[in-house]
């Protein structure tokens, strides 16, 4: 897996913790023990801890599972200390420092030594008088956090006797508050003067009271008061480079760029009228900035498949373990990126798919495939098993029993469209309901939600080899291209994805036989003379619409299209364009209307419906070519 | 309650004035392509696409008449509008009695009888179960086959299949839904 994306996450997500991780510590700093904020301290520690383990950065996770080690023993006693909280914030802030590492792609720097100090934190200590204002950051060296390292100037008298007397007591007087690092005694123009380096705790007047009436003392010089200078604030980490954003915001930025195309379209049609060489330039430019912005937003909105092929292991497992069964999974194609508001639709049609798979397909053992990829502006998603396939005697004889066509109507379908009604809602094989599949909603879920996101599903089965059922799902939603065409003098669109390819028939091609209509097609791109044709069956867009009678004309212009397989050319009135729309989803009742799959108003506030011409074809009985 | 009053043929239906967004004058509605014939259409309200549902169409009345204003339906709950006869006015509604119905029609099923306090009978009309019955219905056209007839070759006569495609509706199409649905194939 490719662990570079995930990194971003976890540096962002992680510096989100520490820095509410901070503003926590703030807040308790000034109050007393909240109990609340230590769980939200620990949760936060907790998960940098985890996140940093699984992403293999040892002393992240060390230091942060440090942390949640000490919060979890403070949230028990119920107290903390100050120092407790100096602590705290010094370890944020090396976690913090250490996502910079990260983040700069250096190793994460030594934390030992604040891993040690902390052990000698611990074991008792003089409280801190004073502790107000923000830490200061020591980035090297082991220094408690409670006392700083000063340095005094201790001037001597004149006559002093003995120095090193003096100096002595100095030092001895200073050792009850604090830790003498270095003396160092210099003389200036006859005077002497004691340096001293101290590591205290002390305030200057603390010191004061200690340094008081030493023989030989003239003036103690504090340094410029350190416990009054402020300490150079942190700066701030850098903005991530990632941002989170709420799903709203992405359906709103794709809802209002539909909209926009609207308006464009709108602007476009008023100023056709006017020819305003100035207008025109700024549409097609304004065309091109939306198509820009759509481009965009259609990137932000795309997430590869894994993200609903991730849990199927687990999946298969459960499965496996449930029916008995020894299911392997192949997955390929994870990458392929799809709108992710279609990701979503297809998460639960996915898995009944393969349930299907699993407890109709499958006996006691084989493998389940899954494969997706893109051609052009769809992408095909197949699901396949190596089972025993669809039995469709069976399947017509449920058919038959359930009511849904009677023996005859099943004798003029073909194979492929007996096999497309296992789609139909109530329908299964399966002799039982078992807990898995059964119940005969499966592939009812799985048409529909196909048939809405403007897809076409088709079935394909071989006895004792297995099946495959063939998902194609356009790109992105709700901004489409359509066909328009108009039958019996209305118009409606049909999706460009549904649609092979456009052509103009005459009548004298079409053939008639046993009552169906068809037409020769020469293979594109070859015009010999005694080339093969294929055969393809002609439907009437009226006669599925059943508005008026029709004729073919002497040139009929065609849509060719597929179903379950196969080509069909459906005949229309005429062909009147492509056109860019932003569809509308349908509420209910028009949503229950099968054939229809959604609709789109126009810039001048018409409205088109917009055809599932696979859905049509599928329900009607004479389309299939088997018979040719 | 505060209902409106309108008429169907020789029904008077009251509907309650909570349950309506608008009475608008019917501007041009588009036709729904594979929708039944008692849809008269759709139309563009404020961007939003409404179905106009004909109700005397839907609920077998026979009658011509048809007002030249659309009822506009709580969209929010029941997202459609409806053509009637002839939309009469509001009216206060007090003290209705139920009047006893024995009948299982479509017409009681999506509406109640009452006698008003003039003892004239009214069915008050429930679009909850107005589009409850009308979904379920549309639901239940799904997943029968169709059976077409023959597609008509260049030269032959149309004379016999007159009576698949009766004449258009009046208002924009309304689709003749003579062809058959359902295992049996009915008669054409």
């Amino acid at each position: 897996m490719d662990m570079s994306k995930y990194q971003e996450l976890f540096f962002s997500e992680a510096r989100e913790h520490l820095q509410a991780m901070n503003g926590l510590l703030l807040e308790m700093e000034k109050g007393t023990f909240d109990d609340e904020k230590m769980g939200q301290l620990f949760r936060s520690a907790h998960s940098v801890k985890g996140m940093a383990a699984s992403m293999g950065f040892a002393r992240t996770a060390k230091l942060a599972h440090q942390l949640e080690d000490w919060l979890s023993e403070l949230r028990k006693k119920k107290e903390l200390a100050p120092q407790m909280v100096e602590l705290l914030f010094e370890g944020v802030g090396l976690l913090e420092n250490l996502i910079d590492d990260l983040q700069a792609k250096k190793e994460e720097r030594e934390i030992n030594f604040f891993l040690k100090k902390s052990v000698r934190q611990k074991t008792g200590n003089s409280p801190a008088t004073l502790r107000k204002s923000v830490l200061q950051q020591e980035r090297s060296g082991a220094t408690p956090p409670s006392s700083k390292k000063i340095t005094l100037h201790i001037h001597l008298q004149n006559d002093i006797q003995s120095s090193a007397a003096t100096v002595n007591s100095i030092s001895s007087r200073l050792a009850s508050g604090g830790e003498v690092t270095a003396t160092h005694l210099c003389e200036e123009a006859g005077r002497c003067r004691l340096e001293i380096q101290l590591q205290t705790a002390l305030s200057a007047d603390g010191l004061r009271k200690i340094l008081e009436k030493i023989d030989g003392v003239e003036r103690v010089m504090f340094p410029f008061a350190v416990s009054e200078q402020k300490p150079p604030a942190k700066a701030p980490s850098p903005l991530p480079k990632s941002v989170r954003m709420s799903t709203d915001v992405l359906d709103y930025l794709n809802n209002i760029t539909g909209e926009l195309i609207t308006t464009r379209h709108r602007l476009e049609a008023a100023s056709d009228g006017n020819r305003n060489s100035g207008m025109e330039e700024s549409l097609t430019e304004l065309a091109r900035q939306i198509a820009d912005l759509q481009h965009h937003v259609r990137k932000i909105r795309m997430m590869p498949l894994e993200h609903i092929t991730a849990t199927l292991p687990r999946f298969i497992r459960d499965l496996s373990r449930e029916t008995g069964k020894n299911v392997q999974l192949k997955t390929s194609g994870e990458n392929v990126e799809l709108d992710r508001a279609v990701l979503e639709a297809l998460a639960d049609p996915l898995l009944h798919l393969i349930r299907n798979a699993v407890d109709h397909g499958i006996d006691k053992e084989g493998v389940v495939s899954i494969a997706a990829a893109r051609e052009q502006d769809l992408v095909v998603l197949r699901v396949r098993d190596n089972g025993k396939g669809i039995d469709v005697d069976a399947v017509r004889e449920k058919v038959v029993r359930l009511g849904l066509a009677s023996p005859a109507q099943l004798e003029n379908l073909s194979r492929t469209e007996v096999l497309q009604m296992i789609c139909y809602p109530g329908f299964s094989t399966a002799e039982k309901i078992t807990n898995v599949s059964g119940r005969g909603v499966g592939m009812d879920i799985v048409k529909t939600a196909v048939n809405q996101l403007g897809g076409s599903l088709d079935i394909q089965s071989t006895a004792g080899e297995g099946s495959e059922i063939i998902l194609k799902i356009p790109l992105h939603v709700a901004i489409i291209h359509i066909l328009l065409v108009e039958a019996g003098g209305h118009q409606v669109g049909i999706p460009i994805t549904q649609v092979h390819s456009t052509m103009d028939i005459s009548h004298s091609d079409l053939n008639c036989s046993d009552d169906r209509l068809t037409v020769g097609l020469a293979p594109l791109g070859r015009n010999e003379e005694n080339q093969e044709k294929e055969i393809v069956p002609v439907f009437f867009l009226n006669e599925f619409l059943a508005l008026e009678k029709t004729l073919p004309k002497k040139n009929n212009p065609m849509i060719l299209t597929e179903c379950g397989g196969r080509k069909v050319a459906i005949g229309v009135d005429r062909l009147i364009g492509k056109k860019e729309v932003f569809v509308k989803a349908l509420e209910s009742p028009l949503r229950e209307i099968k054939g229809l799959s959604g609709a789109t108003i126009l810039g001048d506030g018409r409205i088109f419906f917009i055809l599932d011409v696979q859905s049509l074809l599928q329900r009607h009985p004479l389309a299939d070519a088997v018979s040719f | 309650m505060k209902a409106l009053l309108f008429k169907i043929g020789a029904e008077t239906f009251a509907l309650d004035f909570n349950q309506i967004q608008k009475v608008v004058e019917s501007p041009g509605l588009f036709a729904i392509p594979l929708a039944p014939p008692f849809f008269s259409g759709a139309l563009n309200f404020h961007n939003q696409i409404i179905p106009v549902l004909d109700l005397a169409g839907y609920l077998e009345i026979a009658t011509q008449q048809r007002d030249s204003r659309v009822i506009i339906l709580d969209l929010s709950r029941y997202g459609m509008a409806l053509s009637v006869g002839a939309i009469k006015n509001f009216h206060s509604l007090e003290e209705v009695k139920p009047l006893p119905c024995s009948s299982t029609s479509l017409l009681s099923s999506v509406s109640r009888l009452v006698a008003r306090e003039d003892g004239q009978p009214i069915r008050i009309l429930e679009p909850a179960c107005l589009k409850n019955r009308l979904t379920s219905g549309l639901l239940a056209r799904s997943g029968k086959a169709w059976h077409l007839s023959r597609p008509v070759l260049p030269g032959e006569e149309w004379g016999e299949r007159e009576d698949l495609y009766p004449e258009a509706g009046r208002l924009a199409v309304s689709a003749a839904y003579s062809l058959s649905i359902g295992p049996q194939g009915g008669g054409q």
